[in-house]
């Protein structure tokens, strides 16, 4: 027996036949029986009966009393003998080898290129041959190949867009006719007809009608099966990168939103200030310390400065002192001592002068002390009658009492002198003050009459209005009884109030007088100086073209209104049509047409425009004539000459 | 006397040679067995067959298993590199026919020889130097292109390993920043260099996007019509366009000739972090943070597709005239690529850890790269085979560019520009922008980069608010900057 396995080899796989694994999932998990239950108790059997295979239904039908899925003679289950198998077919390549990528490439993928196998995770030599770039024809057949397939594509996308491929416009599929015989027929079925025609066509689509549905994100592709992942599985992290991972919580130092309780040290850490040594420039100190000491040395130079300044100061007011105090013991001396005038030698005019005009050298005279601060003291000041007190007390220094000086005061030889002329100085001092309380008496006399005695400056004061009071400056008080005080010439001014007559509550008549009427109306703009009312120079040096006549005299004044005649023309033209009866010219034109020459620009007209506006006009209006009386005589068409107007008309 | 003299100095001699003996035991005693094996030898065999034990076992059976098949068949062995890396799929499922107390032993002392002859050529390799002459044969086998085929590794991943290591770099000078461009009054987000190669636009989160020329850096222009930060700028080479995508989830089309917006494309949910202009057709490609790529007819401004399937915003967005016509990547660290013509997804690399911050496309070869915070990964096209692992920028890596000397430069959050040699995967230059003054050392960031259409100068739009431009030294030579380049032999997975 010679059979074909003998020249064969050997087969190097061996092939296990894998059941279906769906096939073992679907025996019966009861032991088989051979048996059917009898029909009434067939779900009472112990062991439970369960149909699953094809003799438990014994050519029969399904069970209906069990409840179960039941496939009697296979109908109705999936997956077996209709094509779809979970099992992969086992290819081998050209070696033997089994192929299999195969499990990875079903279904959707059979076209892909799958990289399963271990050669794709080793290095290559390189092949220069595998590397060449592919040729200029394949990509030539690549390129019209991808063009043929994407225009389908685009030209189905933008058919809406375009206008030839609108519904209705020829290459729409025809209506289709179809008849329709009701089966139940009759007088009310359809109208009472037989029959009806049904038209069927597409229902015209608005071509721009925006599109109904958004664009969506694409899914992404069903992900069985899934690419064979080609690369180690991740590494697991190490604490180190754990730690490298770790980003410490944000710990803020204004806020805390959830109310973590945070330790102070994390505040601290987090806050980063403590973090960083700080490193300060030496020469930050060094300038601190230069700045101080030169701050120093500033200081107590002007403190010595200050100091000799003071000393200075000082000294030369005691000169001024003492030399003071000589001339006043000098003028003293010259005084009283008329009798003794070889005592001190008289000084100079002028400085006697001054003293006695200016200051009383008396109190400094009779005070031997050197200076000291309490001499200037108030109290010191009120021991002592001051010349300086009042105005009246000047007069009232008697030669007496600035006779006695101090060398008289020192002297005890005197003293019986000197109380007689203090005595006497009493005497006049007393005589003095009778004289002035009389004199006060007669002026509060003559106060309450009310003669013409002047009031005094208190009396004045209080009889005063508060707005003198305001505008002089003065205080206003308060009554002390809570009346509130009014100006009273802010009483009884305009016609408002009681005493107007009170008018209606809607009249409006807050602006209705001028606001300065009682001041005359030109108060309030008047042009400064002589020349800013002459207005002289405003008057118009040109009058209305055409009103010569009435503007006769520049200067003069005009009597009348200004007149303008009337355009000359119409009123030379016999035509019988005047303006008033053809304000738009077009009478005037028709004629101008017929005679083929305009007299418009006769010379009367001509010499009546003066104006300089005029002159372009009647040169142009030159030139036509000129060129009229050319086209005349020579017949033919000549060039027209443009010259300057200018020239031409003068 | 001379007896003594005699004696004593064979005394001193023995001496001497005790000591020799105790200093150098591990290399003079060469036949004595364990105590005299260098420590580390044993210690690099033992991490060898155990890494190898760990990320290859599947591998190694595979191997195992090949090898025994191949000695009953008596074929020949084929070894080529990528090849037989594509033939041994993953193993994980298989049910073993040997017993599993075999396994240890399924890397041979053989396979562990020849890892250590490898890492002997990469020490030297590393040190740029031979020192033993075991080593000296050792590399000139590994690096001699021609007996790469004939180095006998029963292991596939060690001789993958290998074979990458035959990708050498080449030698880029460093660049240098010459030229820094002030003007915007945020943080300038977006930058597109003019095909024509004369001005380049940036756009910020000041709503402006300005114009400055390329080659005296003056500022030409600033639009205004934004009302959010500028995130995405693209330059039409076959239209008088630019387009300029924003945070205020706009998407706008300028005319250049009138300096106006002529057109707007609405439909995005929220801020748009991307815009591409297709190559060769006339569409325009953008994407953000409503994880929808939107392909838009340029003049008719109807939507064509609304690519979903990422899951989170994308981030960047690349066309290509040939499939797949869209690239994006993603902060849900996925890569997609995008069939164009059916309006759905190609592939999805899951290689990435972390998401996908740039993307950008080799302007040579039919590759790309990818850039995410974890690695920047380069890709084959067209089916986004997996093909190197740059690893060394340890940030988030917000651009990436590629120009046509293969030179790509990452551009990270911390203001690192790190530069790569493309094919190799090799950092030749490593520099950190410097802030404007004024500006707080946290504010150097590459926001994006771009290369002006020559490659020769770098523009990158920064944090400080700053343009700045790049240029290669020209005073630097390899002498000057030699290469330090040490290729990762041992297998590894990504």
């Amino acid at each position: 027996m010679t059979s074909i396995s003998n020249f064969l080899p050997v087969p190097r796989q061996v092939e296990e036949v894998v059941e279906d694994a769906s096939d073992e999932e679907e025996k019966p998990v009861a032991p088989k029986s051979s048996k059917i239950p009898p029909y009434p108790r067939r779900n009472q059997a112990r062991p439970r009966f369960i149909p699953r295979n094809l003799e438990d239904f014994d050519d029969g039908g399904a069970y209906p009393e069990i409840g179960i899925n039941q496939f009697p003679l296979d109908m109705g289950r999936k997956g077996r003998g209709t094509g779809v198998s979970k099992t992969v077919a086992m290819r081998v390549d050209e070696e033997g080898n089994v192929d299999y990528a195969a499990v990875v490439k079903q279904g959707e993928k059979s076209s892909e290129i799958v990289h399963s196998a271990h050669s794709a995770v080793v290095e290559k030599a390189r092949d220069e041959k595998l590397l060449q770039r592919p040729g200029e024809e394949l990509e030539q057949e690549t390129a019209d190949r991808t063009k043929s397939a994407l225009e389908k594509i685009v030209q189905g996308k933008i058919a809406a867009a375009q206008p030839n491929n609108f519904r209705g416009s020829g290459n729409t599929p025809k209506p289709t006719y179809v008849k329709y015989t009701p089966a139940n027929g009759g007088a009310s079925h359809n109208s009472g007809s037989s029959q009806r025609i049904i038209r069927m066509m597409e229902a015209p689509v608005d071509p721009l009608e925006p599109p109904k549905f958004h664009q969506k994100k694409v899914p992404p592709a069903p992900p069985s099966p899934p690419a064979p992942v080609m690369h180690s599985p991740p590494r697991k992290l190490t604490a180190e990168d754990n730690k490298n991972w770790k980003i410490p919580p944000c710990v803020s130092n204004w806020k805390n939103n959830k109310g973590y309780t945070i330790p102070l040290d994390k505040r601290l850490a987090a806050d980063g200030r403590g973090l960083q040594d700080l490193r300060i420039n030496d020469n930050f100190a060094k300038l601190a310390e230069s700045l101080y000491t030169a701050e120093r040395t500033a200081r107590d130079m002007v403190e010595e400065r200050a100091q000799m300044q003071k000393h200075i100061n000082m000294k030369e007011k005691d000169k001024k002192e003492q030399e003071l105090r000589d001339l006043a013991a000098r003028a003293r001396a010259e005084r009283s001592g008329i009798a003794r005038p070889s005592v001190n030698p008289p000084p100079p005019d002028n400085v006697t002068e001054s003293f006695v005009g200016d200051s009383p050298p008396i109190e400094r005279g009779r005070d031997h002390n050197p200076r000291s601060p309490e001499r200037d003291s108030p109290s010191r000041r009120n021991r002592s009658p001051s010349p300086l007190r009042g105005p009246s007390s000047r007069g009232d220094r008697s030669p007496e009492r600035r006779r006695p000086s101090h060398r008289d005061d020192r002297s005890p030889v005197r003293s019986s002198r000197d109380d007689f002329e203090r005595r006497k100085r009493d005497e006049i001092r007393e005589e003095r003050r009778r004289e002035r309380e009389r004199e006060m008496r007669l002026k509060e006399r003559a106060g309450e009459d009310g003669a013409a005695v002047k009031k005094s400056k208190l009396s004045r004061d209080k009889d005063r209005d508060v707005t003198e009071r305001l505008a002089l400056g003065q205080k206003v008080a308060a009554s002390g009884n809570g009346e509130v005080m009014y100006d009273q010439r802010l009483f009884n001014q305009g016609k408002g109030g009681m005493d107007s007559g009170l008018a209606a509550e809607d009249s409006y008549n807050l602006y209705d007088k001028p606001l300065f009427s009682a001041k005359g109306d030109n108060f309030m703009y008047r042009p400064r100086g002589e020349d800013a009312t002459n207005t002289a120079r405003f008057k118009a040096d040109k009058g209305f073209e055409g009103a010569e006549e009435t503007f006769a005299s520049r200067s003069g004044k005009r009597e009348k209104p200004v007149e303008f005649e009337r355009d000359a023309e119409t009123s030379i033209k016999g035509q019988g049509t005047t303006a008033e009866d053809d304000p738009f010219g077009v009478g005037k034109f028709l004629s101008d047409a017929k005679k083929g020459r305009s007299e418009r620009m006769d010379d009367s007209l001509s010499q009546k425009r003066k104006g300089s506006m005029m002159g372009g006009a009647s040169s142009a209006s030159a030139l036509q004539e000129e060129y009229r009386e050319r086209g005349k005589s020579g017949g033919g068409r000549t060039k027209i000459e443009f010259r300057s107007g200018g020239k031409q008309s003068q | 006397m001379v007896s003594n003299d005699s004696d004593t100095l064979r005394s001193l001699a023995l001496e001497n040679m005790k000591r020799t003996v105790a200093f150098f035991g591990g290399h003079a005693s060469d036949g004595k067995g364990d105590e005299g094996e260098d420590e580390d030898a044993k210690m690099l065999k033992l991490k060898v067959k155990y890494n190898l034990n760990f990320h290859q076992s599947n591998v190694a059976m595979a191997a195992m298993r090949e090898h025994d098949r191949r000695s009953k068949s008596r074929k020949q062995v084929r070894a080529t590199s990528g090849k037989q890396d594509d033939e041994h799929p993953s193993a994980k499922k298989l049910k073993t026919e040997e017993p599993t107390d075999e396994e240890p032993s399924l890397i041979d002392d053989k396979t562990i020889e020849q890892i250590e002859t490898a890492s002997l050529a990469k020490d030297l390799v590393a040190g740029g130097s031979a020192k033993s002459s075991a080593g000296n044969t050792a590399l000139t086998v590994l690096t001699n292109p021609k007996n790469f085929g004939r180095v006998k590794t029963e292991n596939p991943g060690v001789t993958n390993a290998l074979a990458i290591a035959q990708d050498r770099p080449d030698w880029h000078p460093p660049w240098k920043l010459y030229r820094v461009l002030m003007g915007h009054l945020g943080w300038v987000r977006s930058v597109a260099v003019d095909p024509a190669n004369e001005w380049f636009c940036t756009g910020a989160a000041d709503r402006t996007i300005k114009i400055w020329d390329l080659a005296s850096g003056k500022l030409k222009l600033t639009l205004t019509g934004h009302i959010g930060a500028v995130r995405g700028l693209a330059i039409s080479d076959r239209h008088p366009y630019m387009f300029s995508a924003g945070d205020d989830k706009q998407v706008k089309c300028w005319d250049l000739e009138y300096n106006k917006v002529i057109r707007n494309y609405h439909g995005h949910l929220s801020g748009v972090y991307a815009a591409e202009v297709h190559p060769s057709l006339d569409l325009l490609v953008t994407g953000g943070r409503d994880a929808t790529i939107r392909v838009w007819d340029m003049r008719t401004k109807a939507q064509v597709f609304a690519l979903g399937g990422h899951r989170h915003t994308i981030n960047s967005i690349q066309t290509q005239k040939v499939d797949p016509q869209i690239i994006s990547g993603s902060a849900d660290s996925m890569i997609r690529l995008w069939d164009l013509a059916a309006g759905k997804s190609m592939s999805t690399l899951t290689n990435h850890k972390k998401g996908v911050r740039a993307v950008a496309c080799n302007p040579r070869e039919f590759s790309f790269a990818s850039a995410s915070a974890d690695n920047i990964k380069t890709w084959r096209l067209p089916e986004g085979v997996f093909m190197r692992n740059l690893s060394g920028h340890n940030v988030i890596v917000n651009s990436l560019s590629v120009n046509d000397d293969g030179v790509m430069v990452s551009g990270g959050d911390d203001g690192t520009l790190a530069f790569w040699d493309y094919q190799s995967a090799h950092e030749f230059y490593r520099t950190q922008t410097q802030v404007q003054p004024g500006s707080l050392d946290c504010e150097a960031g590459i926001f994006g980069s771009a290369f002006d259409m020559t490659g020769t100068r770098l523009i990158t739009v920064e944090t400080d608010k700053t343009v700045k431009m790049w240029k290669e030294d020209n005073q630097a030579t390899p002498e000057t900057h030699p290469l330090s380049w040490k290729p990762n032999i041992l297998p590894q997975r990504y």
